[in-house]
Formats: C-alpha cells, sequence, structure tokens
C-alpha cells in the first residue's frame, strides 16, 4: 500500500471501526511509515481545531427565533 | 445532529408537535436550536446568514411536519432542510459572497502576519484565539460548498458517511471523495498554525 492509497483510506477511516482487511493494511503501513503518521497527526489537529471553535445562538438570533415562533403559532390560531 | 439524548425521546415530541402541541414544537426547537445553528455558521461562515437560515429552517419545519414519516431520523430530515436553506442563502447573496472572497484573501493576509508575528513573543494557548479564528474562517470559506457542507456534516458534527450521503442525494463514494478533498484542503492551509494547538 502506497501513501496516496493509505491517505485516501483514512479519509473513509478516521474515528470509524477499524477492523476490515483494508483497515488493518491501512494500520500496518502506518505502524511503519513516519511520514503517514506525521500526515495523520495533523489531520486530527486539524479536525480538533475545527471542533474546538465554539459555535452558540447569539441572543439575537435566538430572540428573532422566538419571535418567529410566536408569529407563526398565532397565525394558525 | 451530534445527539447524546435518546432517539425515543425526540419522537415523543415530534408526535405531540405534530397533534399540534405548541409547548411541544417550542421544545422541539429548543433541542434543535443549538445545532442547526452551528451547522448553519460552521457552512455560511456568516453570522447573518446563520441567524437567518436558523430562522427560515423552523419556519420550513413548522409548515412541513406533517410530512415527516419517521422512516428516517428526525435529526436526518432536519439536516435535508438547513442544508437547503444554506444552499438558497448563499445563491441569494452570490454577488456579495464574492466580493467577500476578494476582502478574504486581504483579511487571510493581515491574519497570518499578526499571527505569525505575535508567535515570536508568545506561544499560541490551548484555546483558538481571534486571530486563528479569522484563519480558520477564511480557510473553510475556500472550499467549494459541497465539499465544505460534507466536511462539517462528518468532522463537525460526525454523521456516518451514509447518513451523509442520504441528506445530500449522493453516493457514499462521493461523500468519501469530498471528505478527502476537503481535508487535505484544510490541513495544507492551517498546518503552520496548528501545530502548537491543543
Amino acid at each position: 500500500m502506497n501513501h496516496k492509497t493509505v491517505r485516501k483510506h483514512i479519509a473513509e477511516g478516521l474515528n470509524r471501526e477499524r477492523n476490515s482487511p483494508i483497515c488493518v493494511a491501512v494500520r500496518a503501513h502506518l505502524d511503519e511509515c513516519m511520514e503517514c503518521q506525521v500526515y495523520v497527526a495533523s489531520l486530527e489537529r486539524t479536525i480538533d481545531c475545527y471542533k474546538s471553535y465554539k459555535v452558540e445562538v447569539p441572543p439575537k438570533a435566538h430572540d428573532m427565533l422566538e419571535k418567529t415562533l410566536r408569529d407563526l403559532q398565532s397565525n394558525r390560531k | 445532529m451530534t445527539q447524546t439524548r435518546p432517539h425515543t425521546d425526540d419522537i415523543a415530541v415530534i408526535e405531540r408537535a405534530k397533534s399540534g402541541d405548541e409547548k411541544a414544537f417550542r421544545d422541539l426547537v429548543h433541542l434543535y436550536e443549538d445545532t442547526v445553528y452551528r451547522f448553519a455558521f460552521n457552512v455560511c461562515r456568516n453570522e447573518e446568514m446563520a441567524t437567518d437560515t436558523l430562522q427560515n429552517t423552523f419556519i420550513n419545519v413548522y409548515n412541513k411536519l406533517d410530512s415527516f414519516d419517521g422512516r428516517s431520523k428526525f435529526s436526518t430530515w432536519l439536516y435535508s432542510i438547513v442544508t437547503n436553506n444554506c444552499l438558497m442563502k448563499r445563491r441569494s447573496e452570490h454577488t456579495h459572497d464574492k466580493e467577500l472572497s476578494l476582502e478574504d484573501e486581504k483579511t487571510l493576509h493581515d491574519a497570518e502576519t499578526s499571527l505569525l508575528s505575535s508567535r515570536a513573543v508568545s506561544p499560541i494557548g490551548l484555546l483558538l484565539d481571534e486571530e486563528l479564528k479569522k484563519i480558520f474562517d477564511v480557510a473553510i470559506k475556500k472550499l467549494p460548498v459541497d465539499h465544505r457542507i460534507v466536511f462539517v456534516m462528518r468532522d463537525i458534527e460526525e454523521l456516518s458517511a451514509s447518513e451523509v450521503a442520504k441528506i445530500l442525494g449522493i453516493s457514499v463514494p462521493a461523500v468519501k471523495s469530498r471528505l478527502f478533498r476537503a481535508r487535505e484542503f484544510l490541513r495544507k492551509k492551517l498546518e503552520p498554525y496548528v501545530q502548537d494547538t491543543l
């Protein structure tokens, strides 16, 4: 298995079950390949950074939604 | 949406909302408000567009809830609606979006310059600071929106590839291909900045 194939399979397999023959082969490659280990680490860091980017509903958006709900429900009556 | 609560709880609320229970509908909105906004923001990377998408999504849900038959998960149905609303919002503001991308090039450059100079005197902390957030915003906005949606659904919302395929009406291999490209793009763009974080 070459680097490119491994990286394509990693895109399918990060955070996934890893018992299929392909995943076993990918894991075997990773155990031996420092370059791909660095790649996986940087990929995981990138994803973790996006996950740590907290997004919360701004109070203004929440208030607008509450008003929209009141309007919808009063119009239906 | 990324859920920890039991699916059955949602079903009970949905059934009550479908039968006209207004409080149940409000409860349903409150259950999903955060995730709809988060998804809309992560796709649009714009607070105003995400706010509009939030409103439009729940108006659609209110008007179409009767058509939800429970054969798929409610979250799958909801993601389809919010995704369509994001795409429509982007299309309706297409000119504005183009202008923004030109501006963003400068923002990216400014943010990179500022971040690199600040790194010389102080290491990046564990939390994302505003400069880093700007870089993240600009990097993800440069992704084609179809790739961006897949990245957000798979890696941020943690949906399965088959669920994403169903929501978007594409094949599972197409989901995997878009995800691979999206991750590669973002990894390359952000590699210099994420080394010291987390």
